[in-house]
């Protein structure tokens, strides 16, 4: 019955013999149960649907929460143009180190992954920019050689 | 993603699945999945006869008893039922993002 595969699983917790915390499905489940009907998913979908639909909902959940998160950074973007726009008239005399905020160039991070994502983003553009300079110095150094070889010869 | 097991016995086609009721009512039954290697002559046939209830709720043990008998690749079998077992919890939660698991790596001989 399978005997091979079955003493193989008995080890997998690395320790022989030790067990982790009683893991209960009925728990877990009554737990996250609320959740995936917060995003959309029927009662009966969770309990008796094919289980996979839960990670599509996870995904859409995702995919709603970053729009969300753009429009509003894009609602706060005219919002801040609206009060650049009034401001003049609304502050006569304006301290001298009195400085303008500038307003996020894009949505805040909401998660780990996404904040991973974007210093990833980051250090590209930046050795992109780098080796950009190298190849600039780089032609018009090669410039400056012909243009002594030419003068020499 | 696991798929269902079909299959089909003296004409009948049979679908075995699990989905989270039928996994907490195996459970109910004291099925521990960690504990299958330590108790397979209780467990497995339980598993078996679990991964009925979801589309032939009500068939015979007798029945199911007779089908597993006859069954081929018996340790195939197995595994795919617990991975459709797992796959009631799996699916509940993210995978972790890479980098998040210290550059661990496994891989699955045979």
């Amino acid at each position: 019955m399978g005997a091979e595969w079955v003493s193989e699983l008995s080890t997998h917790n690395g320790v022989e013999g030790q067990t982790s915390a009683p893991f209960s499905y009925h728990k877990i489940f009554e737990e996250q149960c609320p959740f995936y009907m917060s995003i959309g998913m029927t009662y009966d979908e969770f309990w008796f649907g094919r289980p996979e639909r839960a990670r599509y909902y996870r995904k859409a959940y995702e995919l709603k929460k970053k729009q969300t998160n753009e429009q509003m950074w894009l609602q706060g973007m005219y919002f801040f143009e609206a009060l650049c726009d009034v401001a003049p008239i609304l502050v006569s005399f304006p301290s001298k180190n009195a400085k303008i905020h500038e307003y996020s160039v894009e949505p805040y991070a909401l998660t780990v992954k996404e904040q991973k994502e974007r210093e990833q983003k980051e250090m590209e553009r930046k050795q992109k920019a780098m080796m950009n300079k190298f190849a600039a110095m780089s032609v018009m150094i090669n410039h400056k050689f012909k243009q002594g070889g030419d003068d020499n010869g | 993603m696991a798929n269902a097991v079909t299959f089909t016995y003296k004409s009948v086609n049979y679908t075995l699945d699990f989905d989270r009721n039928t996994a907490v009512l195996l459970e109910q039954q004291g099925f521990k999945v960690d504990e299958l290697g330590e108790k397979p002559n209780t467990y497995i046939p339980l598993l078996f006869y679990y991964a009925f209830a979801k589309y032939h709720r009500g068939i015979k043990r007798n029945l199911v008893d007779e089908i597993y008998k006859v069954m081929p690749k018996k340790s195939d079998l197995i595994k795919a039922l617990v991975e459709l077992y797992l796959e009631t919890s799996n699916s509940l939660f993210d995978e972790p993002d890479k980098g998040d698991e210290g550059n661990l790596t496994w891989e699955q001989n045979g």
